[in-house]
């Protein structure tokens, strides 16, 4: 993918072990996952984030997307692989199958729209219950730039997300405030294992993860 | 005050002088401006004053003038959902409004009549729509023949080869019109020129032979109009198909400008159709398939070609979008099967990456291929689906990754298998379409050949119980729009089925181990580690004690699990007629012929379910399809 900075040929994204002896780069890679009500800006919000762009006429999300993103921290590389799903209630059942094994979530609504907002709790709600525990969730207020016409007040969902533990911001796919801030924000709660730690760490990360244990789920040096 | 006022849409209208709405009064009576100190914060707007409506809900409205019309923006947003929350920012008092049954019916019902009539007032100027919604375009210079944009402008002047090419279409045309005139879809002839490709002028005439079109509408007089007229009362789908209505090819001409002829065409449609079909309502995905139709079809001509679509037994498209998405759940084992007896090598290569199908498949099932391959491919792909029905789906499935087979066994990890199939596919399919029909003619012929052309039947819950057309209103639940917390027993059942899935898959990936093996040779550490893993695996018993075909055909040893569906999903529905009659077709055809017991009839019968995993005798390795066998000369772009 031309927006990704791939470092090294090894898909796995383990840098580990170079031959070589070179100091290499720490190299994450998580799943994320958006979720949130039909049209609140999901798929608007991955593409300011992966392509730096804004469609006004974001083609509606059919079953779920996919794209990755790299972004670096410090001295580690994280590369997001995001999937990015429909917000139609029909699409519901298939959720799971998107947030099964992600290290992260991004809960998204609308500020101009309260069902949004109150779905982002059940989604919340939902993710504590079902994820992986761990999982860091994000709260994401879309939409920023129409806050003049806002009906989610911001200490409102401020409130909501420090009880519950959540990330906080008002993001704008359109003008791409706060955009990539949030993504920066998960990466830099994601845990960065020390290489050798997480080894043998059989997290999974995918579909079949809770069996198929052959991906390395955190950073690996 | 002559306003029209839309109180619960993204934008009201205040219009001081027309009088195109003579109902304007009756819901600007329904305003009332209260003052609230909150309002006038950081607008970039001239005012912004809170109006609040005898339905003890209060909006922020936002006045504008330009020129003569006044644009008052609410608060509300597109979203009369918001009305009641937004009174203050106490929340008990949020959820008290919440939940008062009466203003919420209220609310969506005014929501409704907004939003349908922004549909109707359509492109008359008083229509006032953000100003984004219709940017100047360089139409004419990058707008090609099917009214698609492009990026870049298109080239002057026609090439020697696509003057040939129009040549060529005319006299086809010639032949398209007479073959019209004497219809007979059953005729070779009618076949070997669907193949062909319907000439672009011809698929108005040929798609409404193909769909029935006009033998339902004579049959149906007047029954789209009433489906629309109670759709303009009763619709509970409006804000959904309007959110995707915004957002449905527009890169396209027709669809490019906001509330255009084809917009409120398609908007229409899909609300009618969710009245004439209540059990489907509207599901995303409808919107890009009556979005086609109606690029070659009328209003009332596209709704019976997408109920023709959703309900005659060749496409049986109800089960695709209906809850729990049965039939996409069934395609899609099909799909696997079939990759993991044709292309065994990439099918283990996808379970290595975790790529499921459902991952890259489900727009080539819900909307044929659109927005996934070109979309002078997926006319063509869609011609031959009108002609022979789902199985060509199945066929073109499978046909695209034969084609791409090779480029996707060399990419190495998900996201870039992914963005293959997903992205690369639709802007360059890297086959010319003739090259890629006469693929997809051979894939059928072989799929027959190998008895795979035909999915495992469908279980009754796949089509509608009730009648259609006849109106059923909507439950309160339904109405408000209020969200589930809760999965329905369905939704859990389509859960457990998809995990199962991938984890089928990964039994498989197991069972098969030599292409692991070889890769464990090369001395990476990373696969070795996966190999391991991998086979450890094959001792789990959560894993390997069961092996489930969701299509409500089990064959377990593992008796929880058992009857935990038994009891689930499978006790009503089933039509055991439908099995046994695709027993008796697919006798020799080793996987179904366990998997295709019902359930019921097998409660103490001892299965020998690793006969479902292994792969029959005649199928190894090499039997993936090679080269020669499908495809000869290489014509890639
Ligand atoms: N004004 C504004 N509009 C946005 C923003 N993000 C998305 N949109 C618009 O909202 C609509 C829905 O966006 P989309 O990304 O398709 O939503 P999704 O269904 O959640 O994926 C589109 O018309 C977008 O152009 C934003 O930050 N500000
Ligand atoms: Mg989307």
């Amino acid at each position: 993918m031309a927006t990704t900075a791939r470092s090294g040929g090894n898909a796995s994204g383990s840098t580990a072990q170079r031959p070589n002896g070179t100091q290499q780069n720490k190299n994450c890679q998580f799943k994320l996952v958006l979720l949130g009500e039909s049209a609140v800006g999901k798929s608007s919000l991955v593409l300011r984030f992966v392509k730096g762009q804004f469609h006004e006429y974001q083609e509606s999300t059919i079953g779920a997307a996919f794209l990755t993103q790299t972004i670096c921290i410090e001295d580690t590389v994280v590369k997001f692989e995001i999937w990015d799903t429909a917000g139609q209630e029909r699409y519901h059942s298939l959720a799971p199958m998107y947030y099964r094994g992600a290290q992260a979530a991004i809960v998204v609504y609308d500020i101009q729209n309260q069902d949004s907002f109150q779905r982002a709790k059940t989604w919340v709600k939902e993710l504590h219950k079902q994820a992986s525990p761990n999982i860091v969730i994000a709260l994401a207020g879309n939409k920023a730039d129409l806050s003049n016409i806002r009906v989610v007040e911001y200490e409102e969902a401020k409130q909501y997300a420090e009880e519950n533990g959540l990330l906080f911001m008002e993001t704008s796919a359109k003008t791409g405030m706060n955009v990539n801030d949030i993504f920066l924000a998960i990466a830099k709660k994601l845990p960065k294992n020390d290489g050798a730690h997480n080894q043998g760490a059989p997290a999974g990360r995918r579909l079949n993860d809770n069996e198929n244990n052959r991906q390395t789920n955190n950073c690996c040096k | 005050m002559n306003s029209t006022v839309y109180t619960n849409s993204v934008t009201i209208i205040s219009s001081n002088s027309n009088s195109h709405n003579h109902n304007n009064s009756a819901n600007i009576n329904n305003i009332t401006i209260t003052s609230n100190s909150n309002a006038n914060n950081t607008n970039n707007l001239p005012a912004s004053t809170p109006v609040a409506t005898n339905h003890t809900t209060t909006t922020h409205i936002t006045t504008t003038t330009s020129s003569d019309t006044t644009v008052l923006t609410a608060a509300a947003g597109g979203d009369a959902a918001n009305v009641p929350l937004m009174t203050n920012n106490t929340s008990n008092k949020s959820v008290a409004a919440f939940d008062d049954q009466e203003a919420l019916l209220q609310r969506a019902a005014d929501e409704r009549e907004a939003i349908f009539n922004r549909y109707s007032l359509g492109l008359d100027p008083t229509n006032v729509v953000d100003p984004w919604e219709n940017p100047t375009f360089e139409l004419y210079h990058i707008t090609d023949k099917y009214g698609f944009m492009h990026d870049s402008r298109l080239p002057d002047t026609r090439d020697s080869q696509e003057l040939q090419r129009t040549k060529i279409e005319l006299e086809r045309d010639k032949k398209w019109m007479k073959m019209l005139a004497n219809w007979n879809p059953n005729n070779e002839k009618v076949r070997r020129r669907v193949f062909k490709g319907i000439p672009d002028r011809m698929r108005w005439p040929a798609w409404k032979k193909l769909l029935n079109v006009d033998e339902l509408i004579a049959a149906n007089p007047d029954k789209y109009a009433s489906m629309l007229a109670l759709a303009r009362k009763y619709s509970t789908e409006v804000r959904q198909i309007d959110s995707d209505v915004n957002r449905q090819f527009r890169d396209n001409v027709a669809y490019r400008q906001r509330y255009s002829v084809k917009q409120c065409s398609l908007f229409n449609v899909l609300n009618a159709y969710s009245i004439y079909n209540p059990e489907l309502g509207y599901c995303q995905g409808m919107a890009c398939l009556a979005g086609v139709l109606l690029l070659f079809m009328q209003e009332e001509e596209a709704f019976w070609a997408l109920n023709q679509l959703i309900i005659d037994r060749k496409y049986a498209m109800h089960g695709l979008f209906i809850e729990g998405f049965p039939k996409l759940t069934r395609f899609l084992e099909h799909h696997d099967r079939i990759l993991s007896k044709m292309m065994r090598k990439l099918h283990q290569h996808f379970m290595k990456h975790n790529v499921d199908a459902i991952l890259y498949s489900i727009k080539w099932f819900f909307v044929i291929f659109v927005e996934r391959i070109p979309y002078s491919l997926a006319l063509r792909v869609w011609d031959i689906y009108l002609l022979e029905g789902e199985r060509v789906v199945t066929a073109m499935a499978v046909t695209i990754l034969y084609l791409h087979k090779q480029e996707l066994l060399r990419l190495k990890d998900m996201d870039s298998i992914i963005e293959y199939l997903q992205v690369k596919l639709h802007k360059n399919f890297g086959y010319n379409d003739d090259y890629v029909i006469e693929a997809l003619e051979r894939m059928l012929k072989k799929l027959k050949e190998l008895k795979l052309d035909v999915a495992p039947p469908p279980k009754a819950n796949e089509f509608p119980v009730r009648p259609l057309g006849q109106f059923v209103e909507a439950d309160v639940e339904k109405k408000i729009g209020r969200r589930r917390s809760e999965y329905t027993d369905t939704e859990k059942q389509v859960i457990t089925d998809v995990i199962l899935r991938s984890e089928q898959n990964a039994v498989e990936v197991q069972s098969t181990m030599s292409y692991e093996t070889s890769e464990c040779a090369t001395g990476d550490a990373y696969s070795m580690k996966t190999y391991r893993s991998i086979t450890s695996l094959a001792t789990s018993p959560a894993v390997s004690s069961y092996s489930l075909y969701s299509n409500g055909f089990v064959v377990t040893t593992n008796n929880k699990l058992y009857n935990d569906i038994d009891n689930n999903a499978y006790n009503n529905g089933h039509n055991h007629n439908h099995s046994q009659s695709y027993l008796h077709r697919h006798s020799n055809s080793y996987s179904y012929s366990h998997t295709m017991l019902p359930l019921q009839n097998h409660t103490d019968v001892d299965v020998d379910y690793s006969n479902v995993v292994d792969l029959p005798p005649d199928f190894n390795e090499n039997a993936d399809i090679d080269d020669d066998e499908l495809s000869v000369q290489n014509t890639r772009l």
